[in-house]
């Protein structure tokens, strides 16, 4: 009876502990709300609805920017989540298949191949990996990767993040307030960078030999294989475009994908990348991920092979999923804001600037040839009133595609007016200024200044200018 | 495998499983095996393996040499014997620089040709440690006090068991042999009370020694910039980052050993509260001076051959001291001026002290004591941390400048200080309980809700408010250098 006493004591104090330690962890663990969403992603995961998702990706920050949830709805109304963190290693995409299975029955998972070959540092590993609820699936993982890095602190970290974390209490304490960050639309960051690179070429097929898999990754991909088999799940192994590819991998990648008849989609691939209407420089951004063009095409694709491959119901209508609707209006407006600020065709830009929800505020700072034809119609498409921007001196504001102000005059106009209901705006048609909230924004170019803010999301999107270039209509940032 | 490492404390908790699951007649046997793999944990450097193995074989050759042979002679040749072996191997591997560089210099002084480059040996971790316990048994064994072990895997545990392989204490057969080979039943207070203390030790070490040192680490790795008030705060950091860094080491030595039924000797005794030197020492690092006492001063001939051989032999007692704490002549220089420290007090209280007539039992004379005594041994401790004789010596010149500039650019922030200084004074406060009360004891009568709260809180603010992880170096300490 005393044994058991003492036993139960001790059982109590560790459990207590436990707890405590597991409790301040969470306190003092970083709020990674970067682009690369690590912390909201998994923390988002946690709170959806029980057994609502058709499709999981997994993988890493190819999937965080390559796989759009909600285009896959708009397009296919499939339910999905891009449960993609930074460099996620093998070991943790186990864990996090693992983990959604204890709250949803998902029949497709996508794993993105890209870290089958690469090591996660260890500050990357943590960075979504902390974020995972204590259970087996997390042990097992934060195992498998400390004896990968040969390290016994690191399990205990991995497991009690407090003991690495440790030392921010006086930045914790401080109060000094975490990022928001930009927002997260179901495990995906939209990016709407253009990177311009013409570097990139799609595999050379000629190739057959095969880089080996890091560490005992191979082994991985097969549990992986079979965990999906056991529990009924359709996988499918994908890479998204890189330039870092290559044959070699693709072949190693290919084999193990053939030994299981499992499907394999290599956006590297000429043949996709050509069905897709790939181009990297356009969509891609700078650090070698896909931006929204990009994520949009690779996203259509592996939609369009699910709906052919697997039995899945559309959600689109369904009551039930009726917060994917609401979601998917953000994301159509975040799209929309990421579109304008690459466009350079002038007649698609003075549309999509028309829309409701835009504020809009154009200055003319020097003569504007108006006898170009072409140069009136853009003046007519925009609204605004010929005979009043041939005159010197010129601004106009638009909201929600309405004319709320406009003025011409031989006089220099300096005016001081709000857009959406309080945002302060200051005009000076001398210079071309253009000040919203105190910052000058305006790019001081000839021709019309042109100052786009979204009334929906709250966001400053861009100053752009239209101008007459040796009779040739041009638009810059 | 440092002991302030999770590791650690895995290795001992799985240990302690197996132990008290095991059979008890096993447990010397999981004992030797847990410190193999203990010392395997630590290094893979083969030649550790031989130098550890050439000492164990040597003290087990020799005491059992000694008890072999019958006549007296025999018995101290071959004592000096293995004694001169375990002492050189000693001297070779740790101190062969000091000496070739030494030489050196004296050669280059009376212009013969020598020179020394360094020669790159891989000191066994803790040697000076089970050299001097491998020393102490073989002369135990020759003076007959103790009969020598036969079992040679028994000798091995005596001469590496895993809790004070690195840092001691030191420890002597005759007591060890009643502690090590006998069965130890399952004693719940044993391990409550052996992680408390570990605890404590994780305290002292992370929590306060590592923030003394950085303190300290600036004072002296940029002693240059720092004079006046400056050198004394780093003079007091050092020795109070010495103290808790060696002492709470010997708090996880001790509770780790209690846990498993072992006790060992206490090396610690609130020393920093001592009124003079002699009884400093007998406060700090209570088993090196109770070796050294053992082993050297009392075969010297100690106090009873007058009082010119007595301040010899305190001479003799703490230079050697002095040099076996580490591999430079700074070391000798603090060793010597503790013996004078020693002389100078028996000096006074023999020959001074009862000629004057006044009240020692007054507190502000204890207080001065204390004060007193703090001082002369920060004073020597300066020498202990400097690099250089001549670092010691500009230090000391430069306190008498009287500078403030630079007071309080310390390397540590605003509130890595105000967590050190409330846990010195919670320190503090524990250690004048301590001389009157087992703090343990007070707690473990407490309700268990209050019990269970001051334990987890003391984890809670080892685990905040520790420097270690990344971004901090706070494996090693201070006297497995030694």
């Amino acid at each position: 009876m005393k044994k058991l006493k003492i036993l139960l004591g001790v059982i109590i104090f560790f459990v207590i502990l436990v707890v405590v330690m597991l409790k301040l962890g969470d306190f003092l663990v970083p709020k990674w709300n970067d682009e690369w969403l690590n912390t909201s992603t998994v923390k988002n995961f946690y709170n959806l609805e029980k057994n609502s998702l058709d499709v999981l990706a997994v993988g890493s920050s190819h999937v965080i920017k390559g796989f759009s949830s909600l285009e896959l709805y708009k397009n296919y109304g499939i339910s999905a989540y891009g449960l993609g963190t930074e460099q996620q290693s093998p070991y943790n995409s186990l864990a996090f298949i693992k983990e959604s299975l204890k709250t949803q029955k998902e029949k497709v998972v996508l794993l993105e191949m890209h870290m089958f070959f690469e090591e996660t540092p260890e500050p990357q590993n943590r960075k979504g990996f902390d974020n995972m609820k204590l259970s087996f699936n997390k042990i097992e993982a934060a195992y498998k990767d400390s004896v990968q890095r040969n390290s016994f602190e690191n399990f205990a970290s991995l497991i009690f993040p407090i003991l690495r974390y440790h030392s921010r209490f006086s930045e914790v304490l401080s109060n000094k307030e975490e990022p928001l960050g930009p927002p997260n639309y179901r495990g995906y960051s939209l990016s709407s960078e253009v990177c311009g690179n013409l570097d990139y070429v799609t595999l050379d097929e000629s190739i057959k030999e095969e880089k080996p898999f890091i560490a005992d990754y191979e082994e991985y991909l097969e549990k992986i294989i079979n965990y999906c088999k056991k529990k009924n799940i359709g996988l499918i192994l994908y890479k998204n475009p890189d330039m870092d590819w290559d044959m070699q991998r693709y072949n190693a990648v290919k084999r193990v994908a053939d030994k299981f008849n499992v499907p394999y989609i290599d956006f590297n691939l000429e043949k996709i990348s050509k069905e897709i209407d790939f181009l990297y420089a356009a969509d891609c951004e700078l650090l070698n991920h896909t931006n929204i063009y990009g994520a949009e095409k690779i996203t259509n694709y592996l939609g369009k092979y699910i709906k052919e491959n697997y039995e899945i119901e559309d959600k689109r209508g369904n009551e039930k999923y009726s917060y994917l609707e609401k979601q998917l209006e953000e994301y159509n407006d975040a799209v929309q804001n990421g579109k304008i600020v690459n466009m350079f065709d002038v007649a698609q830009y003075v549309e999509a600037i028309k829309k409701e929800n835009y504020s809009v505020v154009y200055v003319k700072n020097q003569f504007v040839n108006t006898n170009n034809e072409n140069y009136n119609k853009i003046i007519n498409g925009l609204g605004l009133t010929l005979q009043k921007v041939e005159k010197p001196n010129y601004y106009a504001i638009f909201e929600n595609g309405v004319l709320k102000e406009e003025e011409g005059s031989d006089e220099v106009l300096d005016v001081k007016t709000v857009i959406d209901v309080n945002r302060p705006v200051q005009i000076n048609t001398q210079s071309g200024s253009i000040v919203f909230e105190g910052e000058e924004r305006s790019c001081f170019h000839p021709g019309i200044e042109i100052l786009v803010y979204n009334n929906k999301t709250n966001q400053l999107l861009e100053c752009s200018f239209i101008n007459l270039d040796n009779g040739a209509i041009v638009m810059g940032r | 495998m440092a002991l302030t490492s999770s590791l650690f404390l895995t290795f001992l908790v799985l240990l302690l499983f197996i132990y008290y699951v095991f059979p008890k007649k096993m447990q010397w046997i999981l004992l030797l095996i847990a410190s193999l793999i203990f010392i395997a944990f630590s290094t893979s450097n083969i030649s550790v393996y031989i130098y550890l193995l050439l000492a164990v074989l040597v003290s087990y050759a020799g005491a059992n040499l000694i008890g072999f042979v019958k006549t007296r002679k025999s018995k101290k040749i071959i004592q000096a014997i293995t004694v001169t072996i375990l002492v050189l191997q000693l001297i070779a591997l740790k101190y062969i620089n000091l000496i070739g560089t030494t030489s050196a210099g004296i050669a280059n002084l009376l212009k013969i040709n020598f020179n020394w480059e360094n020669v790159s040996i891989v000191v066994p971790l803790g040697i000076s440690f089970y050299t001097l316990i491998a020393i102490g048994y073989v002369i135990d064994v020759g003076r007959e006090k103790v009969l020598s072990q036969k079992n040679i895997l028994k000798h091995i545990l005596f001469v590496l068991y895993f809790p004070q392989l690195t840092s001691g204490p030191f420890t002597r057969y005759p007591e060890m042999e009643k502690e090590l080979y006998i069965t130890h039943k399952f004693d719940f207070k044993n391990i409550s009370f052996g992680f408390q203390r570990i605890l404590w030790g994780f305290f002292k070490k992370l929590v306060i020694s590592e923030r003394l040192a950085v303190i300290a680490n600036t004072i002296f790795n940029n002693y240059t910039q720092y004079s006046g008030i400056n050198i004394i705060i780093g003079a007091v950091a050092f020795t109070l980052q010495l103290y808790t860094d060696f002492s709470g080491c010997m708090d996880i030595v001790l509770g780790a050993s209690k846990t498993l039924g072992v006790s060992l000797p206490e090396n610690f005794d609130t020393p920093l509260f001592s009124k003079s030197i002699p009884e400093f020492w007998r406060r700090w690092h209570i088993t090196l001076g109770a070796w050294f006492r053992e082993y050297l001063y009392f075969p010297l001939g100690g106090s009873k051959k007058g009082n010119l051989r007595t301040y010899i032999n305190l001479m003799i007692i703490f230079l050697v001291s002095g040099i076996w704490h580490g591999t430079a002549w700074t070391f000798l220089v603090w060793g010597a001026l503790n013996g004078i420290y020693s002389v100078i007090d028996r000096v006074i209280n023999k020959k001074i002290s009862p000629k004057l007539n006044f009240n020692r039992e007054n507190i502000f004379y204890k207080f001065w004591q204390i004060i007193s005594t703090f001082a002369l041994t920060c004073f020597a401790f300066i020498f202990f941390r400097a690099e250089t004789i001549m670092q010691a010596v500009n230090m000391i010149k430069s306190i008498a400048t009287f500078n403030f500039a630079n007071v309080g650019k310390y390397g540590l922030s605003k509130i890595d200080f105000v967590i050190l200084c409330i846990s010195i004074l919670a320190l503090f406060i524990i250690s004048i309980i301590k001389q009157k009360n087992n703090v343990r004891e007070m707690i473990s009568k407490k309700p268990i809700y209050l019990r269970y709260a001051i334990w987890i809180c003391l984890i809670m603010v080892i685990v905040i408010f520790g420097y270690y992880g990344i971004g901090y170096d706070a494996t090693s300490f201070l006297y497995q250098k030694f």
